[in-house]
């Protein structure tokens, strides 16, 4: 058997939840068998004993009709009336205060008056088939005792008969509950160790591994579907920090190289004023430097969630009108046109200021990559329960399978880097609507186009929250 | 440590200098700080540690409470936030300046929340500090003044939203307004990019484009479209101001 912990002396099958359960469930029904049992036993054998102790009673009355004033000879000769009338197992014994035998069917020495239960003599039976004697021994007042007794055999045997049953049936359930419990604790033993063989090579570096799901929807693989989903999501970020620490360095690399060929100009120059200019060219490649170091920090701040915490109800389309004045002025200053349609009155929970950086940074991708003058679109409003802001322009789009690599941190288009730009924009942009609860598609703004530009669509849950009616 | 400047400013730097407090743990910041502020003619003292900032702050200097404070967010002994809130507590109102570190997105919030009056992020430009600080100190003198701004023919009406420069009405959009408005309620001031980007439109990030370049030149075509004397003026290195230096 394969052992999940070393136990000295337990097997780990023994310690699987399912035995347990398994063993306390038939404990318990042992339990109830015994008092079944006891009910059964005591309700059917008193009842028998009652019938045969009245039959006792009332043949007693008729031997002895004036009660245990009746003289001796008088008991001896009603005895033997009624064994005349070959009684069918009844048994009487008459013995005189000496203990000599005056009258009767049954031959032995007369136990102290009361009820008794005799059992078989050492030398054979009462009579033909008669194992047990019910008994009553009353002594007369002239010094006699008569004894009166029945077959008491039926006793015994339903006795027997109720015992061998409940061992039977109690052994049956202790057995098949222990068996059903080993056979749970089993399976149960057997998913459990998958799950850990599955999360020891997940501990040991493979983080592709996931746990097997049995198909059966049980809570196993509710559990195993839960802790897949925890490792997809840890794979994500295992793989971001990953490449993070690769694009940092790579991104890193470039303006840290600009300055120091700057400085070892700068070095080489005699001349103070072009000293003046190097410093101030060191310190614009820092700054670059700098702002990535800001962007990757505050990516990782966004995706805590931690902001969540000081929503609040945003007027998304007084939010969005501003962004569109503003970025008008600038679009047109550029040869971009911005071509906005925002319903009024759309509401939403958020972060005002992460609303707006998601919102100007999508407009400034769009000017950015349109690779010439741009043609803006942006459209809001609402759908039932949801607020949908759709962004599209006319530039060169972004192709279905480069989309999910646009959405990573410091996923580029551009290969050879070229561009400043998409860097962390998108990836902060998705950021930002994640923890808006707010699906962030990428699609083609125009189907089938040559250039078929990008649409970037954020459905937002509509905030219902009552808000005063402004524009 | 008590450094008084002797750089005499005397290109129409007229403003009184400012006493300042700067509590803040490492020297290279402090310098720089003090070589900003110095140039501009303040007195800057620096405590090392969050216990000492709060004595020194608290205690005043030369028998006056401090013009100003300059917080770094992050200190040995007490915090920035911490000794904020206990300043104020403590019912000291002078203004206070945060210095929080690279890519803190919350700590602005937090800082509003304590007590602070405004907040810079590490590492900033001198001109950027000092802009702020006078803006501050600013804040702190700011007189009641009435519904109309006025820097030398031009006019701001805050109740109705009218611009108008020697009378004549000019047309601005929104934004351009409020532009306009923030710079004159900075009169004489420099106002930097990153004020108006926070201040203006709630942009606590560097947009990629020229957001404020655009709106700054759109508004001094406008100011300047009937003639007469240049009042938007591009400070090179810090930002814009209008009107002549205060």
């Amino acid at each position: 058997m394969t052992r999940l912990w070393p136990a000295p002396g337990h097997p780990a099958i023994l310690r699987t939840s399912g035995v347990r359960l398994a063993a306390l469930g038939a404990a318990v029904a042992a339990m109830g068998a015994v008092i079944v049992f006891v009910v059964i036993y005591y309700g059917t054998l008193g009842s028998l004993r009652q019938t045969l102790d009245a039959s006792i009673t009332n043949e007693i009355g008729e031997i002895l009709p004036q009660g245990t004033a009746t003289p001796a000879a008088e008991a001896a000769g009603a005895i033997n009336a009624a064994l005349a009338e070959k009684p069918f197992r009844i048994f009487y014994a008459l013995s005189g205060p000496n203990g000599a035998a005056l009258a009767g069917n049954l031959r032995l020495p007369l136990p102290a008056p009361g009820w008794h239960t005799l059992d078989t003599p050492a030398g054979g039976a009462f009579a033909q088939g008669v194992m047990e004697l019910r008994v009553l021994v009353v002594r007369l007042r002239d010094g006699a005792s008569l004894l009166v007794g029945v077959d008491g055999t039926m006793i015994r045997r339903l006795n027997d008969l109720i015992r061998r049953s409940f061992l039977i049936g109690f052994g049956l359930t202790l057995s098949l509950g222990l068996a059903a419990g080993i056979g749970f604790g089993r399976k149960a033993l057997a998913r459990v160790n998958a799950v850990s063989l599955a999360s020891r090579e997940i501990m040991a570096g493979d983080l592709s591994r996931r746990i097997p799901l049995a198909g059966s929807g049980d809570e196993f693989d509710r559990l195993a579907e839960t802790v897949n989903a925890m490792l997809d999501r840890m794979q994500h970020l295992m793989e971001n920090l990953a490449a993070v620490g690769n694009e940092i360095a790579h991104d890193l690399r470039s303006p840290l190289a600009r300055l120091r060929e700057t400085l070892e100009l700068a070095l080489r120059d005699p001349e103070p004023a072009a000293t003046g200019t190097a410093i101030a060219e060191a310190i614009a490649q820092v700054d670059g430097a700098l702002a990535l170091c800001g962007a990757v920090l505050r990516l990782a701040q966004i995706e805590t969630g931690a902001r969540r915490a000081s929503f609040s109800n945003i007027d998304l389309t007084d939010l969005l009108d501003r962004l569109v004045e503003t970025y008008e002025t600038v679009a047109e200053e550029a040869g971009h046109r911005l071509i906005a349609q925002v319903t009024p009155r759309l509401a939403i929970r958020g972060d005002a200021q992460l609303l707006n950086q998601m919102f100007a940074n999508l407009i400034e991708n769009a000017m950015t990559h349109a690779g010439g003058p741009a043609r803006i679109g942006l459209v809001a409003r609402a759908e039932a329960t949801r607020v949908t802001v759709r962004l599209t322009d006319d530039g060169p789009g972004i192709a279905p399978d480069h989309r999910g690599a646009a959405l990573r941190r410091f996923g580029r288009l551009d290969p050879a880097r070229h561009r400043p730009g998409y860097g962390l924009g998108l990836p902060l942009s998705a950021a930002i609507a994640e923890l808006h609860d707010a699906v962030f598609t990428l699609d083609d703004a125009t189907q089938g186009a040559n250039r078929p530009g990008l649409a970037v669509t954020l459905v937002f849950p509509a905030s219902n929250a009552p808000r005063p009616g402004q524009g | 440590m008590i450094l008084r400047s002797v750089h005499d400013r005397t290109d129409a730097m007229t403003q009184p200098s400012l006493a300042i407090l700067l509590v803040e743990d490492d020297d290279l910041t402090a310098n720089l700080v003090r070589a900003a502020l110095g140039a501009e003619g303040h007195l800057v003292a620096v405590a090392g540690d969050g216990r000492e900032g709060l004595l020194r702050a608290a205690a005043g200097h030369e028998g006056r409470a401090w013009d100003l404070l300059i917080v770094d967010r992050m200190l040995p002994g007490l915090d920035g936030l911490a000794l904020v809130r206990t300043l104020r507590g403590a019912g000291l109102s002078m203004p206070a300046l945060f210095l929080t570190a690279l890519g803190g997105i919350d700590d602005r919030v937090e800082g509003l929340r304590a007590g602070g009056d405004d907040y810079l992020v590490k590492p900033f430009a001198a001109a950027e500090l000092a802009a702020r600080v006078a803006a501050l100190a600013r804040r702190g003198e700011m007189r009641p003044s009435g519904p109309v701004l006025r820097v030398e023919d031009l006019e701001l009406d805050r109740l109705t939203r009218a611009v108008s420069r020697a009378g004549r009405r000019i047309d601005l959009k929104p934004r351009e307004y409020e532009v306009l408005e923030y710079m004159m309620r900075h009169a004489g001031r420099v106002v930097t990019r990153t004020m108006l980007l926070e201040d203006v439109w709630n942009f606590h990030f560097d947009p990629r484009t020229s957001v404020v370049e655009s709106h700054v030149s759109r508004l001094r075509a406008k100011l300047g479209a009937g003639a007469g004397r240049e009042l938007l003026h591009t400070v090179r290195g810090a930002g814009y101001r209008i009107g002549d230096p205060a």
